[in-house]
């Protein structure tokens, strides 16, 4: 027997319920993916920026090299079902340091804790931006990482990179593991 | 006007279809995943794949990661032909001469 009117637009609402909640997921997945890795990669940056303060640019120099690196290894995987995510994912972290190197440039001088506010902030900004237009779970880590890396900033002056360490990569490794809890 | 199929029409098969017609089509969802996206139980997922897949709408795959068994799924060309040609069955449904008659 044929549904009626009312069991066919049913049947579409919930058609349409599942895909976005299936893209989501698929989008959510491969994000928490990232969020783990520079989660890693940002702890280990500020680990070692408190053990060794003086090698601070070298330290940053290699962990964002051997993330950058690992970030596209990642981006390959996804390569298949989403053609062109590489030169996407290359162009995305590429603007990051870019924008981390501007605005060091016009602002310098900067104590390092100033400089190291850069690109937690401005990442914070685009998930904040990237949840308010499509999925609500970059909202909550936007703000949650722009609060507690600005907390860290203003009051974690004695211990500062631990605390970053906390607030940055913490953040982004907690918020890995939330976005593959669907 | 044609019947919508039956077997798509039933709820969590609908939702599998729904789910597994949002991948590119050599692309393959492993079974957690459509769990939670479908939001149900093993058994119950497992069945309505059993039936999808007795009608060659779904593709089951199951291998190994490492030592860990793993169970991926995909919609088959023919199962993508039958989704497409059931959404626009609604579709007709909802048009507003079969609505009035």
């Amino acid at each position: 027997m044929s549904p009626s009117p009312e069991e066919a637009a049913a049947a579409l609402r919930a058609i349409n319920s599942v895909q976005a909640r299936a893209a989501g997921f698929q989008d959510y997945r491969a994000e928490s993916r990232q969020l783990m890795l520079w989660g890693v990669v940002n702890l280990l940056g500020c680990i070692f920026t408190a053990l060794f303060p003086s090698l601070l640019l070298l330290i940053w120099l290699v962990v964002v090299i051997v993330g950058l690196l690992a970030g596209v290894r990642l981006a390959r995987v996804a390569q298949e079902s989403m053609p062109g995510i590489v030169w996407r994912y290359l162009v995305l972290v590429g603007s990051v340091l870019l924008f981390a190197a501007l605005i060091h440039v016009v602002m310098w001088p900067l104590t390092p804790q100033q400089g190291s506010m850069v690109v937690p902030l401005f990442v914070a900004t685009l998930y904040a931006i990237r949840g308010a237009q499509s999925r609500p779970r970059y909202l909550i880590i936007g703000t949650s990482l722009a609060i507690l890396c600005f907390c860290c900033f203003l009051f974690a002056t004695v211990h500062y990179w631990w605390w970053l360490a906390l607030a940055w990569g913490g953040t982004f490794i907690v918020s890995s593991l939330w976005l593959r809890r669907t | 006007m044609e019947t919508p199929d039956d077997l798509i029409h039933q709820p969590v098969r609908l939702k599998i279809m729904a789910a597994l017609n949002t991948l590119a089509s050599n692309q393959w969802l492993e079974f957690v995943s459509l769990r939670a996206i479908v939001d149900t139980t093993d058994g119950n997922l497992g069945a309505h794949l059993g039936t999808l897949e007795g009608a060659e709408y779904v593709r089951i795959k199951k291998d190994f990661v490492g030592k860990k068994p793993r169970t991926r799924v995909s919609l088959s060309a023919k199962g993508r032909e039958a989704f497409a040609h059931y959404v626009a069955n609604l579709h007709a449904i909802l048009t507003p001469q079969n609505i009035d008659s």
